[in-house]
């Protein structure tokens, strides 16, 4: 506290006499407080500092007093006209209160000071969450951004792994491009088997050209290439290599690449899922190559082949295995007409090495092997037949020809009644019958040889067996048609002659429900054969029983009419000359029965 | 003519033999090769009809033993056709070679006639 004053009274009342000057500053202790005596020139000086002061003079009007105490409102009026001592009091009431006011002052101060503090604190944490709401936001933007572009390119990827041509891919490709403005035409170039194949779009129309490879794959190349193949001037080109260098991708351009850096690193990712796609196009076609070659091989297997699920259904099968095959699947041997075929079925091993119930049908054609077989047990058939033949006759042949003789010996007897003359007849018949029997028997069973054979005039031995036959083929219409100039063929004549005759004999037979049928007997040389057709216009042999016709003891006549070797021995005997006998099955007026024979090369 | 009748089948022997005798010939028989043999000699036959397969002794063993004086005829008979024939039969001994079974007894007396004469 200042107090300005120019009164010696003040002075002396408050200095308590203490030398003091107007001119002097001076300061003294009371109550903590710092009271400073001042002039006029003083108080400038104090107004300067900011130092509380009194101005203490009776001169001073109140005007004064408020306007240079900087305390405008806050200021006491100190009447000098009271005692020292409650002057002193009043003056010590002024400073307590200006103490207080001081105090009070510097604690507003020290608040308005820590508020000042407490507010830059605020503002500053203020900035800082508005600085991170703000990279927040930007952060943000950009993850939008970014998840828009992956959308986008797996919403390409998608649709290109569902392209089923090239040509969808190209299309596609180029709408994408277009989306990008300063963008042009796309065009994608695949080398495959020497050649570029070379794919854009024009109009909504794919086009696809074949070019040569390029020596380099230089963007400026390319430019003229595409330029001289598209007809039409070509835009600086962005180039895209496929990451196993398989394709290229050609996208014209209108930009500064600069700007194209986010769609240049797009298109280099969005580069995989093209590969992808046409790896797949090529995997595709190598399948369906494949699956072609499989097929083929399948289809041309020259036996019928099938696979079958477990359910038994046709999966598959070749063009061989036919309808009326497929119903017979399940039997082991499938005989059709002359064709045999075994069924041999295998289970197909999955990659697992597990079956899953699949197989595979192969129908094995043993046709040929079938009738070897047949050829074969027929053969021992007849080696056995002829075995117990030979024993057979001889023990019935001695009292057969005795049973006949002496039937023969009785007949002579003149004496013998009618009655008893039919009789022993009718046993000497029956015992030639036997013998016949026995006869065709020890024929069968006798060993084929060479020995007899000759060269033979097969229309010869037909000239000879006829006339043996008049009584049965002179009650049918015949016709013999012997073939001029045949090659002779190397035979027993004998033998043949039995043949022929067995065969015009059964002819004729087999007419007795048809009187007015034909008889023929032919010869001709066709084929390198010569070949004897013995036919007649009977009932036929029924289809049931052509396979079986020419097995020993098979017959269709009624009991002690035919031993049912005929047929048999007499395919025997053609087959000893090297020939065959066979039943014409497509002949369907009657029966037709075909000799062939090999003819006689001199050399033999 | 005495024909001498070896075979051991029954009804063949009693056939030849009753159609032999019909004819005025004198006939005897036997039923195998070593009756035949003994007989041979007692008979002493101009003509003998000789089987080849007998019990005991079989045709063609009894031609080696046969008396050769006096000389008989021998028809050769044989219902293995296979093995025999005229050439065979005549290599062993034997003037004639029939098979069996014979077609008519008549005609086989009829060849033996034709033999002797």
């Amino acid at each position: 506290m200042v107090v300005f004053s120019d009164s010696e009274l003040f002075k002396s009342l408050v200095l308590d006499g203490k030398e003091s000057s107007l001119n002097l500053s001076f300061s003294m202790e009371l109550d903590n407080s710092e009271l400073i005596l001042g002039s006029q020139k003083l108080r400038s000086q104090a107004l300067e500092l900011g130092v509380p002061f009194v101005l203490v003079g009776a001169d001073f009007s109140l005007e004064e007093i408020s306007e240079s105490s900087g305390l405008h409102q806050d200021f006491s009026i100190l009447d000098l006209n009271q005692s020292p001592q409650n002057l002193k009091i009043s003056l010590q009431v002024i400073l307590e209160d200006l103490n207080r006011k001081k105090e009070e002052q510097n604690l507003r101060s020290s608040l308005i000071r820590e508020n000042d503090l407490l507010q830059g604190q605020v503002y500053k944490k203020n900035r800082e969450l508005q600085e991170q709401e703000t990279k927040r936001q930007e952060k943000s933007q950009a993850l939008r951004k970014a998840s828009t572009i992956l959308r986008k390119r797996i919403f390409f990827l998608k649709s290109l792994n569902r392209a089923m041509e090239l040509s969808e891919v190209v299309s596609m490709v180029q709408d994408e491009v277009r989306k990008t403005k300063g963008l042009g035409g796309a065009v994608l170039a695949i080398p495959q088997n020497g050649e570029v194949r070379v794919l854009y779009l024009s109009g909504r129309l794919v086009l696809e050209k074949r070019i040569k490879p390029l020596p380099g794959n230089q963007n400026g190349d390319w430019r003229q290439v595409l330029a001289n193949l598209l007809n039409r001037p070509i835009a600086p080109l962005l180039e895209f290599e496929g990451a196993k260098n398989r394709f290229l991708l050609f996208i014209e351009h209108q930009v500064p690449k600069s700007k194209l850096r986010d769609f240049i690193l797009e298109w280099k990712l969005r580069m995989v899922g093209l590969e992808l796609v046409l790896d797949r196009f090529q995997l595709e076609k190598d399948l369906s190559e494949a699956a072609l070659f499989w097929e083929k091989t399948f289809d041309g297997l020259d036996e019928p082949i099938g696979i079958f699920d477990s359910e038994q259904n046709v999966v598959r099968a070749n063009q061989l295995f036919d309808k009326e095959l497929l119903l017979k699947v399940n039997e082991e041997i499938i005989r059709r007409g002359s064709q045999v075929f075994n069924v041999e079925s295998y289970p197909i091993q999955m990659a697992r090495g597990v079956a899953e119930g699949s197989k595979v049908v192969h129908l094995s054609d043993q046709s040929s092997s079938y009738q070897l077989k047949q050829h074969i047990i027929q053969t021992e058939k007849i080696a056995a037949l002829g075995q117990l033949a030979g024993h057979i006759a001889h023990e019935l042949n001695n009292p057969l020809t005795g049973i006949r003789s002496l039937c023969q010996v009785l007949l002579a007897e003149e004496s013998l009644s009618e009655s008893f003359r039919e009789d022993v007849s009718e046993v000497e018949n029956a015992a030639h019958r036997c013998q016949k029997t026995i006869k065709n028997l020890l024929d069968y069973s006798k060993p084929h040889t060479e020995d007899r054979h000759v060269p033979t005039d097969v229309n010869e031995v037909i000239g000879n067996t006829l006339p043996l036959l008049k009584s049965l083929i002179g009650k049918f219409k015949h016709e013999v048609n012997l073939g001029e100039a045949l090659p002779k063929t190397l035979a027993d004549p004998h033998m043949l002659q039995q043949v022929i005759f067995n065969l015009v004999a059964n002819a004729c037979q087999s007419m007795e429900s048809n009187k007015k049928g034909k008889v023929m007997v032919s010869s001709f040389f066709e084929n390198d054969q010569i070949q004897i057709w013995i036919q007649d216009e009977g009932p036929g042999v029924p289809k049931k029983y052509q396979q079986k016709i020419f097995e020993p003891f098979f017959t269709t006549k009624g009991e002690g009419q035919g031993t049912g070797l005929g047929l048999s021995l007499s395919l025997n005997v053609i087959r000893s000359f090297g020939g065959n006998l066979t039943l014409d099955e497509n002949y369907e007026e009657g029966a037709r029965f075909v000799i062939e024979m090999p003819k006689w090369e001199s050399g033999d | 003519m005495k024909i001498l009748v070896v075979d051991d089948e029954k009804l063949i022997r009693r056939s030849l033999q009753k159609a032999a005798q019909k004819k005025g010939h004198l006939v005897e028989v036997a039923e195998d090769g070593k009756i035949g043999l003994k007989i041979w000699k007692e008979f002493q036959p101009d003509l003998v009809f000789l089987d080849v397969l007998m019990p005991e002794m079989d045709g063609p063993t009894l031609l080696q033993m046969r008396p050769l004086e006096p000389a008989a005829k021998v028809i050769l008979m044989s219902a293995f056709t296979g093995k025999y024939d005229s050439d065979k039969a005549q290599k062993m001994g034997a003037d004639l070679f029939i098979p069996k079974p014979f077609e008519d007894i008549n005609e086989v007396i009829q060849v033996a006639e034709n033999l002797i004469k």
